[in-house]
């Protein structure tokens, strides 16, 4: 139990069909930077506007997207999709949801995340789909300020923290179903390897 | 529960090294991360926001409260669930610090925590070390994490039970030095 194994599934569904099941995500450097930063953190200060007395972590603002490009593979300076479907960053999901499990007894936790875009909201072939969640890349300063805003929570940004694709081998390239809801489960754990 | 590691997976670790002196005892012994350690990350991963119920707007965590502490147990290994030292000795470092974090490639990141106990502070044998950290804790929430205490809980420990390395007792004489990294890698 000497390290930890930090890892992204991701399983595809149009209606009730599963297009793929548990391909293994690429973490960008948000992805894995926020770890060392989030411990590293001495406070977070919301700093201007009205006060308020709470602030965002990853999971504000966190959203889906897909792309078409099948060429360009997964590097981890990469911060956004490369063709997305939609104005840039892409056409977010039409509902959102998570699910936390917590990994006291088993070992394994985990946090997944759905997007499902309604029948024809996204249109075109899938060749590479990211997960965006808040991240944290503060690696010299005390702090993670929110500078200004009423409500701190809503000036968390979020960044592309995993990406999928058919260039990186992940799953191969489909059409959407415009006749059928599309559902991306993006399941995050933390384990005991 | 245990995975094997595959290549897409990033790896969080972390090593101790001893030091009295000049003298290496404990060398890049590799850490058990536990429970709390891990609830910590998740927290901060699943959840929306974080309300602070002690009404400032400042929201202390994590390397704040971060600290070290040996103990003198030899015989009983770190579990998932171990929540602290088994027999604690309760002095304080004198020093403790930590770096800011170290890109030291595009895929690995490193935070090193250093403590320092002035000569004569430790005395007895020590047979385990622990890391404590500012954690979030309670059960992960995918929405509101409310704080409504500090404190430092464990993140992790070495121990000779464990294998990780041989007992020592510090010279009185010497100043003894203990050097926690915590690497996180692709």
């Amino acid at each position: 139990m000497s390290n930890i194994n930090y890892s992204g599934i991701v399983t595809v569904k149009q209606g009730n069909d599963i297009v793929f099941e548990n391909a293994k995500n690429h973490f960008t450097t948000y992805g894995m930077q926020t770890i060392p930063c989030f411990l590293n953190l001495n406070y977070i200060l919301q700093n201007g506007g009205t006060y308020t007395n709470y602030t965002g972590l990853c999971s504000n603002n966190w959203s889906m997207y897909i792309g078409t490009n099948t060429s360009v593979a997964t590097t981890p300076g990469m911060t956004a999709l490369n063709a997305p479907i939609g104005t840039t960053p892409g056409t977010a999901p039409s509902a959102k949801s998570s699910v936390v499990i917590d990994g006291t007894s088993t070992g394994i936790w985990a946090t997944i995340w759905t997007g499902v875009w309604y029948p024809g909201t996204v249109i075109g072939t899938i060749g590479e789909m990211a997960l965006y969640l808040c991240y944290c890349n503060t690696t010299t300063a005390n702090g993670w300020n929110f500078t200004s805003g009423s409500n701190a929570s809503v000036n968390v940004t979020a960044g592309m923290f995993s990406r999928l694709s058919v260039a990186d081998g992940d799953f191969q390239a489909f059409a959407i179903d415009t006749t059928k809801a599309l559902s991306i489960d993006w399941n995050i754990q933390l384990s005991y390897a | 529960m245990t995975r094997e590691f595959e290549d897409t997976d990033v790896r969080i670790g972390g090593r101790v090294t001893v030091q009295q002196g000049d003298d290496i005892l404990v060398d890049h012994a590799e850490n058990h991360i536990v429970n709390l350690g891990l609830n910590n990350l998740m927290i901060f991963l699943a959840g929306s926001r974080w309300t602070n119920a002690l009404v400032s707007n400042t929201f202390y965590s994590n390397r704040y409260y971060a600290t070290m502490n040996c103990g003198s147990d030899t015989t009983h290994g770190t579990t998932y669930a171990t929540t602290d030292l088994t027999n604690k000795i309760s002095t304080a470092p004198s020093i403790m610090s930590s770096t800011a974090v170290n890109a030291q490639t595009t895929t690995r990141w490193v935070i090193q925590y250093i403590a320092m106990w002035n000569p004569g502070l430790i005395t007895s044998q020590v047979g385990e070390i622990a890391l404590y950290n500012g954690n979030f804790t309670g059960p992960p929430l995918r929405w509101d994490y409310v704080n409504t205490s500090y404190s430092a809980t464990l993140f992790s420990r070495v121990s000779v039970a464990d294998g990780d390395f041989v007992a020592f007792t510090p010279n009185a004489a010497q100043s003894l030095t203990i050097t926690w990294e915590i690497g996180v890698n692709q």
